[in-house]
């Protein structure tokens, strides 16, 4: 829906110009993405940081500004003033009034939403001024203006004649207001939904609004029989969403749920035992891609380490996770690296590391240790590069150690970027270094897919960055390009783009996180859980200055949110997570924990006092039977 | 200990079901043991929901450690599946817990971290550096005025000078306190609007804001702020007080004389509605007051309240009787004769009872030599040789036996621990900050690290080959090969020649002659270039990498885990460092010399039976909880351990100070008058007699505890430091009572 909502705004600009909501209509408008946006809100709200604002809450800038933005597209996605924000969250605050006398910081934290209040004022006054459109605005655009507009709705209506709308309960209740007034016109429509879902609540999915649109259907049909999970599963599934606690047999359960004979002390020993028991299993005949290894979140060394011993194996490995951050990509790193060195201007030199890695990419057979070589005659003192060294300005000690055809290469690199243009906008260069250096034969990048793909969604990441700052007359070039990696670099843009998950791999064992493993909404034989003392497996994103539960349609105005609210919304999270996994698996579930978490420290969550619950019923049955 | 055979004190201690009971335990009465069969106890018992757990509160993670082993071993005996239906936390990681229930109510998010010490000890000395370049002339004038200009300088000059080093303090003692009271600087702020601070007080005031600023930006908290921000979730929340209170409807609390008022009140709110609480402590071994919050006025306090069942567990096996004696006069004295009436509180009894003739745990005899008190006025340095010809007597004498030496400030283990090497005396720094079995797994990955970011470095290639076949050592003819391995490898020119070879491989021709050897070369290159292929991998996850090639046991496997997930917190934090930054922090760790809370290899932590022949040597302050056959315990005098007398010297009471102004005491009573807004108090001099009583009581404890720790045998000597010292005057009252040396 949001790309249909984008292209309608630029299509029908001056229906919306006509309304004077901003300072400059009859210009175009300039889209943000949610890294622009970002990038803005830090504009806006470093300033107020400064001087004292958000006093009361301690988290870290990039988090902070993606709150704030996150209260923004809560007011257009639910349908409420943007400026009822503060009143909103002030009202869902569970202090009374005599602790928040008694207790002045709980008073800070309060008003914390008040700075909330005046920061998101002040960055959609900022858009309406520069004819920004952040995703809240386009929304708030989409469905105040254009949707209500009769020349657009004549347009819009007769472009499509069916719909078929899936996955209903992922989506946030103002794309059901648009489905529901626009099915009236189509000549038939299909609306889809997983009753289990709504797994992007904290993103302002609306299951409960999803629902109601369904009841407005002539024909409605519900498949409720499960084909994939075997009689045990489906009693365990049947225990968990049970009132008091149900007990089951200890054959039902072990059938269903398997536990280790005795649990490892620390988690390098638990992957192990994993990788063992993956292994058994695929040397009886269980096809690899059966297989599932879960975790509620997916740390990089979980991957690695289950990818190298499983590989070791011979047992072919999936990932499938979000996209890693773009400035951690090596082959990104690189052409940045590069870049850096051919913009003294952005006074950023990469340091002596950076460079060295950065060479032996470009130039596959200039090893690190020759690169270091080289890199060590030109480092400043505290280890940067600035420029590359020639190589016949090195005594010649040096340069005799590198080979003829890599000094041959290596001067290629270094002549192009010294005399590459410091004013040229940064993705032309880029796009030159790969064409004509990069992925030349002898170079890093030739016949590389994948380096070329990396390359290439580098250069869409900065075009889409560059595009709204473009307007302003003083971003020249040197500008665009310093601050978009200076933005890369402190993280403000790396966590955001590409935000789809990624699959690598061959089909193999998968290694997912949970609610990816979900969201596929693939079946496997054997799921293996990870961490089960984590409270991952329920817990909501806790936001200080957001509320996913309070800026929601279904949450009654004046009702405060409490720690009842929360237990009981941990405990149907994790039964709607465990029913979700339970019903996508077609054999056994295998319990994995160890008495230190990954993290080293010892955790309790509900799921792993849950499982140690049903196995100690169990047992006392068995042993008293 | 069997059921038949429990000692009268510690069977009443088992027989509580429920209430509020206080248990006043003297050293070495088994307080762990009693307190974990009293949760496993009430484990059988109890009928505990399936979301209910009896949560046990200690103060160290060493403790929490060895709770939790004890009380899984109890656990299995009575055939109840370990690791269920029951908790152990130190206070700290318990408001960890507390806080993750409802971050936002203290402001924070979900991935919230907390700094350790070293990480805020960095953040403070970066901002006590900047307060000190931009307020020099006021940190001058602090200075004595008869101090020449060299020396004054030399004062100044960060990071070893005196002013330096106390404005730290300072600031350490200014941040806990203020967060102990619950007074964020946004509130200090507000108030200093309306009322004047001196000048001091205002720098401190600032740096606490600059501080709290800078963990802002990080998302990070520090160990205070959990304190305060889990008791503050609490008074703020009450569901969420009756959710942990279903949760835990039982509290067990270890080592209560440690506990500060904040900590107190989060498991007093806990409790208040099943009235389920157990605390046991010793108010005579509370020896952290005057640096720290802890006040163990808290635990008498509670020991006396009409509700609470108070009981003793006075009897010991631990020591001799001329050891207890000599602890039991001491709490006599203090109680009675010490000259100073307002630190007659010190010490409160019971005093120790050796166990009875029955008791699976029996005194040890006392021997001639077992006390040993030497009264001559040793200098310094002669104190130090002293020391050495005993200590080596003894191991001569006694090869099978536990020894410590200790002392009460950390430069004198320091001067300890270099006359020990010099005159080769095996010591043993097992209580430093990081085990050593730590300290090894660590330092491999740093070598093999170093390899990476050091590569055409001969030594460092070196070492890294030693380091990579470490696992060989034992076996002669494997190590043998490495060693002819290493000594071809030493004659190399140019390493990327062997690394990797342009045209001809060197190691090719060395195969010809020495297979077996060339082959480990081989297989350490591969290595080396699996690791080149992932130095673009961000640093935490390089040494993953690394430490995947070298054959680490599980514990050892887990130590690199921890401390890549620790260099990863570092990495958020600093995101300009290099790699070389971290390999710096990796290898103070190697040395020890940085604080790193990591895995321990056995359920057991600190176990001195594993150290006989060998001298453990620590600080008082570390011994607590432990005990030796031997022990001697060092400069004993009148500066270490003052009284109170005109004489004495006090640490806080800097040389260097005008005036010798204790400005610690001074700040800290003028916060408390801000935070009572009370008239503000008079200068200098506020405070001093109050923070002298506080650390005299302190030194007074601590040197029972010194006393305590002793099995069998206690020497006790003192030193005059610059001339003038004396022994101390609780040392003096033991002497004119004993046979001394």
């Amino acid at each position: 829906m949001s790309s249909i909502i984008r292209r309608m705004i630029a299509l029908f600009w001056t229906l919306i110009a006509g309304h004077k909501v901003f300072q400059h209509p009859f210009e175009p408008p300039r889209f943000l993405t949610l890294e622009t946006a970002q990038y803005y809100m830090a504009q806006i709200v470093d300033p107020l940081i400064d001087r004292g604002h958000f006093a009361a809450i301690t988290l870290t800038r990039n988090r902070l500004f993606s709150q704030l933005l996150d209260n923004l597209n809560k007011s257009a996605i639910v349908g409420f003033p943007h400026t009822t924000l503060a009143r909103r969250l002030k009202t869902a605050w569970n202090g009374d009034a005599s602790q928040l006398v008694v207790y002045d910081d709980v008073q800070l934290a309060v008003n914390a939403y008040d700075d909330v209040q005046l920061a998101v004022n002040a960055f959609r006054a900022y858009c309406l001024e520069n004819n920004l459109l952040d995703f809240s605005l386009q929304v708030e655009l989409f469905c105040g203006i254009l949707w209500q507009n009769n020349t657009f709705q004549k347009y819009f209506q007769t472009q499509y004649q069916h719909l078929i709308y899936d996955n209903a309960e992922e989506d946030p209740p103002y794309v059901h207001d648009i489905v529901k007034s626009w099915t009236k016109n189509l000549e038939s429509s299909l609306v889809i939904m997983d009753e289990g879902g709504g797994l992007r609540s904290f993103l302002g999915a609306d299951p409960i609004s999803a629902s109601a649109l369904s009841t407005t259907a002539d024909i409605a049909l519900r498949f409720d029989q499960n084909f994939v999970s075997p009689p045990p599963i489906q009693a365990v599934i049947e225990q968990i969403s049970s009132t008091p606690f149900q007990k089951l047999p200890l054959s039902t359960l072990s059938a269903a749920l398997l536990i280790p004979q005795a649990q490892p002390r620390f988690f390098p020993e638990l992957l192990y035992n994993v990788c063992q028991e993956i292994s058994e299993l695929v040397q009886n005949g269980t096809p690899a891609h059966e297989i599932a290894v879960l975790s509620p979140f997916l740390s990089d060394p979980l991957v690695f380490e289950l990818s190298r011993r499983l590989g070791k194996a011979g047992i072919p490995v999936q990932t499938l996770r979000p996209s890693l951050a773009l400035n951690a990509n090596p082959h990104v790193q690189t052409v940045l690296t590069l870049a850096s060195l051919a913009y003294p201007a952005w006074q950023m030199p990469p340091d002596l590391f950076q460079t060295q890695a950065a060479l032996s990419i470009a130039i596959p057979r200039l090893d690190p240790l020759r690169s270091h070589l080289l890199l060590k005659q030109a480092i400043s003192d505290d280890n940067r590069v600035t420029t590359l060294p020639l190589i016949e300005d090195l005594p010649e000690e040096i340069s005799v150690r590198i080979p003829q055809d890599v000094a041959h290469r290596y001067e290629t690199l270094r002549s192009w970027l010294a005399s590459s243009d410091p004013d040229e906008p940064l993705d032309y260069f880029i796009s030159r270094l790969f064409s004509d250096v990069l992925s030349q034969p002898g170079f890093g990048f030739a016949e590389s897919q994948l380096a070329g793909e990396d390359t290439a969604r580098l250069i869409e990441s900065y075009q889409k960055f560059k595009l709204p700052l473009s307007a302003d007359p003083q971003a020249d070039a040197s500008f665009l390009g310093k601050e978009y990696y200076r933005s890369l670099r402190q993280g403000l843009l790396s966590a955001l783009y590409l935000p789809d998950d990624e699959i690598v791999g061959e089909p193999g064992v998968l290694i997912s996180p949970v609610m990816t493993f979900l969201m596929q909404n693939r079946p496997v034989r054997h799921q293996f859980w990870l961490n089960l003392g984590s409270k991952g497996w329920y817990e909501r994103l806790e936001q200080p200055l957001t509320h996913p539960y309070v800026l929601n349609r279904q949450w009654q105005s004046g009702k405060k949110w409490t720690t009842d609210n929360e237990v009981e919304l941990a405990h149907f999270n994790l039964q709607r997570t465990l029913s979700g996994l339970l019903l996508r698996c077609s054999g056994q579930v295998h319990l994995c924990s160890s008495t230190y978490s990954e993290g080293g420290t010892e955790e309790r969550g509900l799921l792993l006092t849950w499982a140690q619950n049903l196995f100690r019923s169990a047992l006392r049955e068995d042993q008293n039977g | 200990m069997a059921e038949e055979t429990l000692r009268e004190s510690q069977k009443k201690v088992l027989e509580y079901r429920s209430g509020f009971m206080g248990i006043s335990a003297v050293p070495g009465s088994g307080k762990t043991w009693t307190l974990s069969h009293l949760a496993a106890k009430l484990l059988l018992t109890v009928d505990l929901k399936p979301d209910q757990e009896i949560l046990v509160v200690t103060f160290s993670n060493s403790a929490a450690d060895n709770f939790t082993s004890r009380i899984g071993r109890i656990v299995r005996e009575y055939g109840l599946l370990e690791g269920y239906g029951y908790r152990v936390r130190t206070l700290h990681s318990l408001a960890g817990d507390i806080i993750r229930e409802r971050p936002e109510l203290a402001g924070l998010g979900n991935d919230f971290r907390i700094l350790d010490d070293s990480e805020s000890d960095e953040i403070l000395d970066d901002l006590c550096q900047d307060q000190l370049t931009s307020r020099e002339a006021f940190f001058r004038q602090l200075l004595k005025d008869d101090l020449s200009a060299k020396q004054a300088d030399k004062e100044m000059r960060p990071p070893d000078g005196g002013i330096p080093k106390l404005l730290k303090e300072l600031a350490v003692s200014f941040i806990r306190s203020a967060k102990n009271e619950g007074l964020l600087p946004a509130d200090l702020a507000q108030r200093l609007r309306t009322r004047p601070v001196t000048p001091l007080f205002q720098v401190l005031a600032d740096l606490y804001t600059a501080y709290q600023d800078r963990l802002k930006l990080l998302g990070a908290v520090d160990f205070e702020d959990l304190i305060y921000f889990a008791w503050k979730c609490l008074r703020t929340d009450n569901e969420l007080v009756a959710q942990l209170a279903h949760r835990w409807p039982f509290i067990l609390e270890d080592e209560a004389q440690d506990s500060s008022k904040q900590q107190q009140d989060i498991l007093r709110l806990i409790t208040e509605k099943s009235g389920n609480w157990v605390r046991v402590g010793d108010p005579n071994q509370a020896i952290y007051q005057s640096f720290t919050t802890a006040d163990p006025r808290l635990l008498k306090e509670f020991l006396s309240r009409p509700d609470v069942l108070s009981l003793d567990l006075p009897e010991s096996g631990r020591s001799c009787q001329a050891i207890i004696d000599l602890a039991n006069r001491l709490n006599h004295w203090v109680q009675t004769s010490h000259p100073n009436l307002d630190v007659r509180d010190s010490l409160s009894y019971p005093t120790i009872i050796p166990t009875g003739a029955n008791d699976p745990q029996q005194n040890p005899a006392t021997l001639p030599d077992s006390l040993s008190m030497i009264s001559t006025p040793f200098s310094s340095e002669e104190e130090l040789n002293f020391i050495v010809k005993d200590v080596k007597a003894w191991l001569n004498r006694h090869p099978e036996d536990t020894v410590a030496v200790l002392a009460s400030l950390n430069s004198r283990v320091s001067d300890i621990a270099n006359v020990f090497k010099v005159h080769k005396i095996d010591y043993v720094d097992v209580l430093m900050n990081v085990p050593r079995e730590t300290q090894e797994t660590i330092g491999s990955v740093v070598n093999l690290l170093k390899l990476i970011f050091y590569p055409l470095d001969q030594k460092v290639a070196a070492r890294a080959i030693r380091v990579f076949y470490r696992h060989l050592r034992d076996d002669a003819a494997l190590n043998s090969e490495v060693a002819t391995a290493l000594a071809w490898f030493n004659q190399l020119d140019r390493l990327e020649d062997f690394f990797y070879p342009n045209e001809e491989d060197t190691l090719t021709s060395f195969h010809d002659r020495e297979e077996a050897a060339a082959s480990l070369l081989a297989d350490f290159r591969a290595a080396v270039l699996r690791w080149h292929q992932a130095v673009y991998l961000p640093f935490d996850q390089l040494m993953l990498v690394i430490a995947q090639d070298l054959p680490l046991e599980a514990f050892e496997l887990a130590t690199v885990h921890k401390a890549s997930a620790y260099i990863k917190t570092q990495m958020d934090s600093h995101p300009e460092w290099s790699p070389l930054d971290f390999i710096g922090i990796l290898t103070d760790i190697a040395k020890n010399e940085r604080k790193f809370f990591s895995v321990t290899q056995t359920e057991d932590t600190f176990n001195p039976d594993l150290y006989k022949g060998k001298v453990i040597l620590c600080t008082c302050h570390k011994a607590k909880g432990l005990e030796w056959d031997k022990v001697f315990l060092t400069s004993v005098n009148n500066y270490d351990f003052p009284s109170g007398a005109d004489t004495d010297a006090f640490i806080s009471e800097k040389w260097f100070i005008a005036d010798r102004r204790n400005l610690q005491a001074e700040i800290l009573a003028e916060l408390a008058s801000v935070i009572s807004s009370d008239a503000p108090p008079a200068y200098p001099g506020i405070g001093k007699l109050e923070d002298r009583n506080k650390v005299i009581r302190d030194r007074l404890r601590l040197f029972y505890v010194g006393i305590t720790r002793a099995k069998s045998s206690l020497t006790i000597s003192y030193n005059t430091g610059r001339g003038s010292g004396k022994p101390a005057l609780a040392y003096q009252a033991l002497l004119e009572g004993s046979h001394h040396v």
